[in-house]
């Protein structure tokens, strides 16, 4: 079955095989330039999040996608859907801001999830309101299901590493035409 | 020449681009020819300061507003735009306290409302959420603007969000009532 391939990579020699690696490499530089790009236009530290909870059901499911936006001068308004992140927290949340007050040097934000009986004090860890600080990103666009490939991945391990080799291998062995 | 492996990926390839321009037109077409809303009412009733605790543990006796409103408006245009997957309505109360000349904003009352769902929007209802003024006092504060905003989520594409319903002017806050 391999034999083929086996052929094809003796004929590449060193030289080819090395090409072939550079290549490999050109294409996941790329792609994290891209992303790096997209964080300075958006201004925020992750533009496109997956949803992992059903708090804003039946608007997001788990496994669809939100492109967010992060301006620096634009303060957060009430209404708003705001993803954030509570220091000590590893998952970031997607949830309506409800309440915003508004002094001379901070605004102080209160969430909640559309589904959710009650606002989220309980979710942040001891801190009474969220601030700029906390929030990763406004929401802007929706995009459903595509998501679910990566929640898919997180679940199961094996099958991220078995994707990667895959793309891997064909990407050395596959023919420059 | 062609494996079917090679097949295989194109097609996919090609299928998946052609897919994402598609939604991309949608979502840039929908959002062009959303429809304009007409502003509709909201009357705001029985609006009351008094003494109580919020719903959470250790919460501290403070003053809450509480109020009835009156809800008239029609959002039919935006319900039945064909890339629209829920409406969610919430009311508003925005206000300023005098002394320091703080901005605050706070949700009352909220609802969603999904594609086949009521159209013409008429309710009497309490506010959902309690009031408060973070200070504890409404003492500052003499009138606020309340607000019905809509924010509406897409099957795919932009979020947009407007104002449903306003009510007649500012309204005063009372006195606390003391019991």
């Amino acid at each position: 079955m391999f034999s083929n391939e086996i052929a094809r990579l003796r004929t590449l020699g060193v030289q080819g095989l090395l090409f072939q690696a550079l290549n490999l490499l050109t294409v996941i530089s790329s792609g994290l330039m891209m992303w790096k790009g997209l964080c300075l236009i958006t201004n925020s530290e992750s533009p496109i999040v997956v949803v992992l909870s059903g708090s804003m059901e039946p608007a997001f499911y788990r496994g669809d996608i939100l492109f967010l936006t992060n301006p620096a001068e634009v303060p957060y308004e009430i209404g708003d859907i705001t993803v954030y992140k509570i220091p000590g927290a590893d998952i970031p949340i997607v949830h309506r801001v409800i309440e915003s007050h508004i002094s001379n040097t901070t605004q102080l934000l209160l969430t909640k999830g559309d589904n959710n009986p009650g606002d989220d004090i309980t979710l942040y860890n001891g801190i009474e309101w969220i601030e700029r600080k906390h929030i990763i990103g406004k929401v802007r666009g929706f995009l459903p299901y595509i998501g679910y490939v990566t929640i898919a991945m997180n679940d199961f391990p094996q099958l991220k590493y078995a994707l990667l080799g895959c793309v891997g291998l064909v990407m050395l062995i596959q023919q420059e035409t | 020449m062609y494996s079917t492996l090679q097949r295989l990926n194109h097609i996919s390839s090609l299928a998946t681009t052609y897919v994402m321009i598609l939604l991309g037109l949608i979502s840039i077409a929908s959002f062009l020819s959303l429809p304009s809303v007409d502003v509709g009412k909201v009357e705001i009733k029985d609006l009351i300061v008094s003494k109580g605790r919020l719903r959470r543990w250790g919460a501290r006796q403070e003053e809450l507003a509480s109020l009835k409103f009156d809800l008239r408006t029609d959002l039919n245009p935006l319900l039945n735009s064909y890339n629209t997957k829920q409406l969610f309505i919430y009311l508003t109360a925005a206000y300023e306290v005098q002394s320091t000349g703080h901005a605050h904003e706070v949700v009352l009352w909220d609802r969603i409302i999904q594609r086949a769902e009521i159209r013409d929007i008429r309710a009497e209802v309490k506010n959902k959420y309690q009031w408060r003024n973070p200070s504890g006092t409404f003492k500052d504060v003499e009138y606020a603007n309340m607000t019905l905003h809509y924010s509406l989520m897409p099957y795919v594409g932009i979020l947009s969000s407007g104002v449903a319903a306003t009510a007649q002017g500012p309204v005063t806050i009372p006195e606390l009532i003391k019991r």
